[in-house]
């Protein structure tokens, strides 16, 4: 038998121990004794043996970490040889304050379903502040991760009467003129980023594959100060056309395709058939401007076959860092002289292109989510409130019961001073221990809100938990403390001993029993703040949801394609596209293929200035808002948008344009324009057909005027295809694949989603916040009317003898249901009209937020009453079902 | 002069154990002893703090040794009781003694 041999004891339970023992002698041979009798336990089985040090550990660190605190905190130590001296009088406040702690933990735990629930109301409340803080300090306010972030700002450049709708890029020229122009800006640089559809392919080993790309003028990385983490980032001389080609990869890629290896600096990638040399690797912080990024190019790629590079196609997103000493507005007033200029200067394709707009950096990637994430703060700070009214009123109705306690211990000589001093520590003990269950569910909660907000939150890789978010975290757990412990303290320091030890602890003052009608009145209002404002979301979400898209939404399988340039001529790309679309309608099962320069929803319409010959004869020009669409002949029939007049395109119709109702209207007022003509520049083309509107540029955006035609005369490599099929579409997804292959095996495809997915995807940000909402508002309505539940039976129970003495004297059950629910229904209803006045007040905060909702609407408002009401209906009727049951026997004898 | 107050339950199992395993008394052995005659757990945490404070009463002293098997090279006390403490020991067993005088009959047993 050999038990002498050494096991190991959980590490944890060790860890615990050698942070309480000292680290003397006697600390250590006690760390000894527990390891040699833990490996000499051989008859228990590991597990039990484990409990065993588990249950010893604590018990020794418990009494060791106890007595070693206390001797750090000054105060006596019950051990050693001697009597205590004298002590001072810093040593006797601090043993005061450690009598009052032990009391408060005595007092917890005596009573376990009060703490517990206290602790729970807290954590609640506490946790989601902590979650939704750590997500507001991640997105708004830390600091970016670049040089002098505050410096950077993002330049958009708008028409005085589309605003920034169609786009708020920058031409290649009209940067350029921008960056000469400019002397409040020190450094200007550009970027072309659009999801989907500024891809490459990248052609290793394996399948090929299509990456998120983004083409960078030559200051975007020094303007944002970064460095590689292995290798460098561009040189000037690689921004020339037609020299070899460099990328710098980022973080992630390095990881999925070349194993974190950092022998791929130096070698070579295929990209869209053409080789590249990775220069660089960037840091895993990194992200700009996107998460999805992969790799960055010089901007010297993009070239005319991709987007021409002309003066009125605006596709550069434009960063610039502030020159020393200028300031946002001195760089707007300039930047608004520079497109000024321009427009004079080139009125064909900048004339009204002369808005501005100038903004940090944060603002511009934070965008709408900041006023969403403040709404969120506040609301979780409601229900912090809520929270607190709730556990001050459970304290309120203890105190009651502990009225006769202090009564006594004040009439025996206690100071009251000291009394609202403990009766403050056990409040903060209370909080302290649902602050540290709270920032447990924060922890865990984080993790939920990454998952849920699918994208909605920027950068979620900023969240984490840190000394900041522990600072706020103690700083909310104290002042919630503060906050709902003042009214048992409060009210302690009123209590009179001669009337409450008369009348005995059943009969209290009435002031007391005001202060819990005010703090549930209270609740109930800011319940109804918070149930309001989700009220309003989940109005406004339903009817974004309901809102008709132009397209049919089902049974649609969208993929994105980039057809290689590098053994075609631009003027030969359809075809090859179309060899792809055809390819995969012949599949079984596929009822319709088409294909669109852009993805759904996601606007990119590229805006032409038109001429036409209006109803009178008149020649006019045209700009309009939207923007001509390359599609491919299927492409309405495969998303379902329907033909209003003439006809859909077929694969001969070269210069011909189809037209959205939107548009038609717009020139000539009405639709019935089929035959009529116009022209794009010197190009003479015939409109052959009318359809519907759709919305392009997302769900919640109106429809726009919007043009299609073929890409015989504007071929774009990029295309994403839109599968009809009647089943499953996803399902369809391998066979597309295969098809797609089948016309070349190196054509890499994008990612398979389903339009619904698309759709859903497109309402993901308003689907996250009022999901959000709604928890908070029902956290809050739950203890809301756990509030008036409590106060209505606590009230019942005190009268419990004067509801016998109304039995007795012939009261029927109707009059004391009233009676009670008369009690429930008078706070609920004051709480709804102060709710429903704060909800109107705050309700502006949340209107940037609603689609086709007005934040007035009176509808929501009496739906929300209604269900409040209900709630301090069922919250009073059950206290008030018990008063009916009172026996009048038994109630009037026990007086 | 007989210590003030009287050992406690407990200090007097403690203090009769390491009287009794003499040169053998350390940590584990104790508790083993203990738990084996009085036929109950004990707490190591309400163990190691009787040691200090019977120690702090000047009833009982240890030295430090080098560790045994099992230990990872951590060092072990060996206990044993002062002469104050068995004074302690001898006034308590007299008190008790004293007490139970005249009570065989209550308790329907013959004094040992």
């Amino acid at each position: 038998m050999s038990h002498r041999e050494y096991r190991r004891p959980p590490w944890l339970a060790d860890v615990i121990l050698r942070l309480a023992l000292p680290s003397d002698a006697v600390g250590r041979s006690i760390l000894g004794d527990l390891r040699e009798e833990h490996g000499l336990a051989s008859p228990l089985d590991p597990r039990s043996r484990a409990g065993w040090y588990w249950r010893q550990a604590l018990g020794v660190s418990g009494r060791y970490g106890w007595r070693r605190t206390r001797s750090a905190l000054g105060l006596n130590v019950d051990v050693g040889p001697g009597k205590p001296g004298p002590r001072s009088k810093g040593a006797l406040f601090m043993e005061s304050i450690w009598q009052d702690i032990r009391y408060a933990a005595r007092t917890m735990r005596k009573s376990p379903a009060f703490t517990t629930i206290a602790v729970l109301i807290l954590a609640l409340g506490i946790g989601a502040n902590t979650a939704i803080f750590s997500v507001v300090d991640a997105v708004l306010l830390r600091q970016l991760p670049y040089t002098d972030a505050p410096e950077i700002v993002r330049i958009s450049h708008g028409h005085t009467e589309h605003g920034f709708d169609r786009g708020r890029d920058f031409s290649p020229q009209d940067f350029d003129d921008l960056r000469a122009g400019s002397v409040t800006l020190e450094q200007v640089a550009g970027y072309f980023y659009r999801p989907g559809s500024a891809t490459v392919n990248l052609k290793g080993d394996g399948p090929p594959v299509q990456l998120q790309a983004v083409p960078v003028s030559e200051d975007f990385f020094p303007l944002l100060g970064v460095q590689a983490s292995i290798g460098r980032t561009f040189a000037p001389d690689e921004f020339v056309q037609g020299r070899d080609g460099v990328v710098v990869l980022s973080a992630g890629l390095w990881r999925r395709h070349f194993g974190s290896d950092p022998g791929a600096v130096g070698s070579t990638v295929t990209l869209g058939g053409i080789p590249f040399t990775v220069i660089g690797v960037m840091p895993s912080s990194f992200r700009y401007p996107a998460n999805d990024v992969s790799l960055w190019l010089p901007m010297s790629y993009m070239t005319e076959n991709m987007i021409p590079s002309v003066r009125h196609l605006r596709w550069r997103s434009v960063i610039a860092r502030l020159a020393p000493g200028a300031t946002v507005e001195a760089a707007h007033g300039e930047v608004t002289a520079i497109l000024e200029r321009l427009a004079e200067e080139y009125p064909g394709s900048n004339e009204k292109m002369t808005l501005a707009k100038v903004e940090p950096l944060r603002d511009a990637i934070v965008g709408n989510t900041r006023t969403a994430l403040w709404v969120l703060l506040g609301a979780t700070g409601l229900v912090l409130l809520i929270a607190c009214a709730n556990v001050g009123n459970l304290l309120l109705a203890r105190a009651t019961s502990r009225g006769r306690e202090i009564a006594v211990r004040i009439s025996m000589g206690a100071q009251r001073g000291r009394l609202v001093r403990q009766l403050m520590t056990e409040s903060l003990m209370l909080a302290l221990v649902g602050g540290i269950a709270g920032v447990i569910l924060a922890y865990v909660g984080v993790d939920v809100l990454v998952a849920m907000s699918a994208g909605t939150i920027p950068e979620p890789e900023q969240i984490r938990f840190d000394g900041r978010l522990a600072g706020f975290a103690v700083a909310v757990t104290a002042i919630t403390g503060v906050i709902f412990g003042l009214f048992p303290a409060w009210q302690a320091a009123r209590i009179q001993p001669q009337v409450m030890l008369k009348d005995g602890a059943a009969s209290g003052k009435r002031g007391r029993f005001g202060l819990q009608n005010i703090l549930v009145v209270a609740e109930m209002a800011l319940a109804v703040i918070l149930v309001s404002g989700a009220g309003l979301m989940i109005k406004s979400f339903y009817q974004l949801v309901r809102v008709d898209p132009g397209f049919e939404v089902e049974n649609v399988l969208t993929v994105g394609l980039r057809v290689s340039m590098v053994d075609l001529e631009s003027s030969e790309l359809p075809y090859r596209q179309q060899e792809y679309i055809d390819a995969v309608a012949a599949l079984p099962g596929v009822i319709a293929v088409g294909g669109s320069k852009t993805a759904p929803l996601e606007g990119g319409g590229e805006p032409y200035v038109f001429g036409y010959v209006d109803d009178n004869g008149e020649s006019r020009r045209a700009d309009p808002e939207s923007g001509l669409y390359m599609v491919t002949p299927g492409y309405f029939e495969a998303l379902g948008i329907s033909m209003v007049r003439g006809r859909s395109f077929t694969l001969d119709d070269k210069r011909h344009f189809i037209l959205n109702e939107a548009m038609a209207r717009t020139l000539w007022g009405h639709t019935d324009v089929v035959g009529n003509y116009m022209t794009v520049g010197s190009t003479e083309v015939e409109v052959i057909g009318i359809v519907g509107d759709v919305h392009n540029d997302g769900i919640a955006t109106e429809a726009k005027s919007a043009m299609y035609v073929l890409p015989y005369e504007f071929p774009r490599s990029a295309v994403t295809l839109y599968i009809r099929t009647t089943n499953d579409p996803l399902a369809a997804s391998s066979d597309v694949r295969r098809a797609v292959w089948s016309v070349d095996p190196n054509q890499p495809l994008g990612e398979f989603a389903t339009l619904r997915q698309v759709v859903s995807g497109d309402v993901a940000t308003p689907r996250f916040f009022t999901t959000l909402l709604m928890v908070f508002a029902g956290v809050a309505l739950t203890l809301a009317g756990l509030g008036i539940y409590g106060v209505v039976s606590y009230a019942v129970g005190r009268r419990t003898s004067e509801m016998g003495l109304r039995m007795a004297l012939g009261a029927r059950n109707g009059n004391l249901l009233r009676l009670v629910l008369g009690q429930s229904m008078g706070l609920s209803l004051g709480g709804l009209v102060l709710g429903v006045m704060g909800a109107l007040a705050l309700s502006r905060f949340l209107s940037s937020q609603l689609y086709g909702v007005a934040p007035t609407d009176p509808a929501t408002y009496a739906a929300v009453s209604a269900v409040l009401v209900t709630v301090a209906f069922v919250a009073g009727y059950l206290p008030a079902l018990r008063a009916t049951r009172v026996d009048p026997v038994q109630a009037l004898r026990s007086e | 002069m007989p210590p003030k107050a009287f050992l406690g339950e407990f200090e007097q199992m403690v203090l009769l154990g390491i009287a009794k395993l003499g040169n053998e008394a350390y940590g584990p052995n104790i508790s083993r002893e203990l738990e084996s005659s009085a036929g109950r757990s004990v707490s190591r945490g309400a163990l190691y703090t009787t040691f200090d404070r019977l120690r702090g009463k000047g009833l009982l002293d240890w030295s430090v040794e080098t560790g045994g098997d099992g230990r990872t090279g951590l060092p072990k006390r060996l206990f044993s009781v002062t002469p104050a403490g068995v004074a302690a020991l001898r006034t308590s067993r007299n008190a008790l003694l004293n007490l139970w005088n005249g009570l065989e009959d209550v308790l329907g047993e013959s004094p040992r």
